[in-house]
């Protein structure tokens, strides 16, 4: 029913997101640029907002994530304790956290 | 488009402005009588414009409202609910493909009208012991308007979206929500496509009901995640309100 063999990350996965400044919309918030966080489940692909705005064209549909982030990675020593946050990113906002092994 | 800090995001938000009366006795907007006097005349003078210019029959104004006011709303979303906490196996529908259901069956279940999504994903998050879900929308003000109605104001209001990601333990407190000790939050924010609905716990003594009396605890800021469904002793009084 839902053809998730695009994506590329699997659900435990740690991942990075990418930092950017596009002058244009996007759909990766300025507070989870470059964190770290883990893939949560896989979505249906979506067509990327980006694109969609920015050129005025229907942007390519790419594999989607919901992506996990601990409270303390997103605001550090302030973060409130006993929460975690959730937010569904597109493919291209994410790398592999390849240092996810050595920092935890 | 691009001015549009939306980015012409979601359908959704087409009437969060000009047909939004929604006045919440718990959080009473927070601008002023002045400032919608002025808004709903700039709203009815683009309105008047558009019609003019011919880029819409008048009908089509009357038919969007009355698909947000009459034919969507929370009623779809209680039921869902209701259903859920009745029926195992739709429960495991639900969490695991939302978007199928309605499409497959509609808002009503019953195969009724509006398969279409006015967004192109739908998921339910479940609260548990332990687990509360709350959502929001940092970007907009993204939300599942089909089963919960038009959105409240203050869902909208930049402090619920600013703050519901950096202190929600603390913002749910404000909103009355005690939760128990060693309960984790798990906040989604609405960045994609998806919109979500939380799945509230079914309150305590209420086995044997029928779906149709369990809809009525499935109050829309349990959905939301800002509340708990309405306790069972509390549905007599919240039956008279309604």
């Amino acid at each position: 029913m839902r053809d998730m063999s695009a994506h590329c990350f699997a659900v435990g996965d740690a991942v990075r997101t990418i930092v950017s400044n596009p002058i244009g919309h996007t759909r990766l918030p300025r507070y989870a640029r470059g964190r770290r966080g883990r893939i949560e489940s896989l979505r249906r692909e979506q067509a990327l907002p980006d694109v969609t705005v920015q050129e005025g064209r229907r942007g390519e549909r790419i594999p989607v994530y919901g992506v996990a982030f601990a409270m303390e990675e997103l605001w550090g020593a302030d973060a409130e304790d006993g929460a975690e946050l959730v937010m569904e990113l597109w493919e291209s906002y994410l790398v592999a956290d390849v240092e996810d092994g050595a920092l935890r | 488009m691009t001015s549009d800090p939306h980015g012409g995001h979601d359908h959704d938000h087409a009437h969060d402005h000009a047909h939004d009366q929604d006045h919440d006795e718990d959080h009473p907007p927070h601008d002023t009588d002045a400032a919608r006097v002025a808004l709903t005349a700039r709203v009815a003078a683009i309105e008047t414009a558009l019609l003019r210019a011919g880029a819409f029959p008048p009908e089509q104004v009357d038919d969007v409202i009355d698909t947000f006011t009459e034919r969507l709303g929370p009623r779809h979303g209680s039921r869902l609910v209701a259903l859920a906490w009745t029926d195992p196996d739709f429960r495991a529908q639900l969490l695991d493909d939302a978007t199928s259901i309605i499409r497959e069956r509609g808002y009503d279940l019953e195969g009724g009208d509006h398969r279409e999504l006015p967004f192109l994903e739908l998921r339910v998050v479940e609260n548990a012991p332990g687990l509360h879900n709350v959502i929001v929308c940092t970007l907009c003000s993204c939300y599942p308007l089909a089963l919960l109605g038009p959105q409240p104001r203050w869902y909208k209001s930049a402090e619920y979206r600013a703050r519901m990601v950096v202190e929600p333990r603390k913002v749910l407190g404000e909103f009355g929500l005690k939760l128990p000790e060693g309960t984790t939050v798990r906040v989604w924010d609405s960045t994609a496509e998806t919109r979500y609905l939380v799945l509230p716990e079914r309150p305590a003594g209420t086995e044997g009901w029928d779906v149709e009396r369990l809809a009525r605890l499935v109050n829309r800021d349990s959905m939301i995640g800002v509340a708990l469904a309405t306790p069972a002793d509390a549905l007599s009084d919240a039956g008279a309100r309604a």
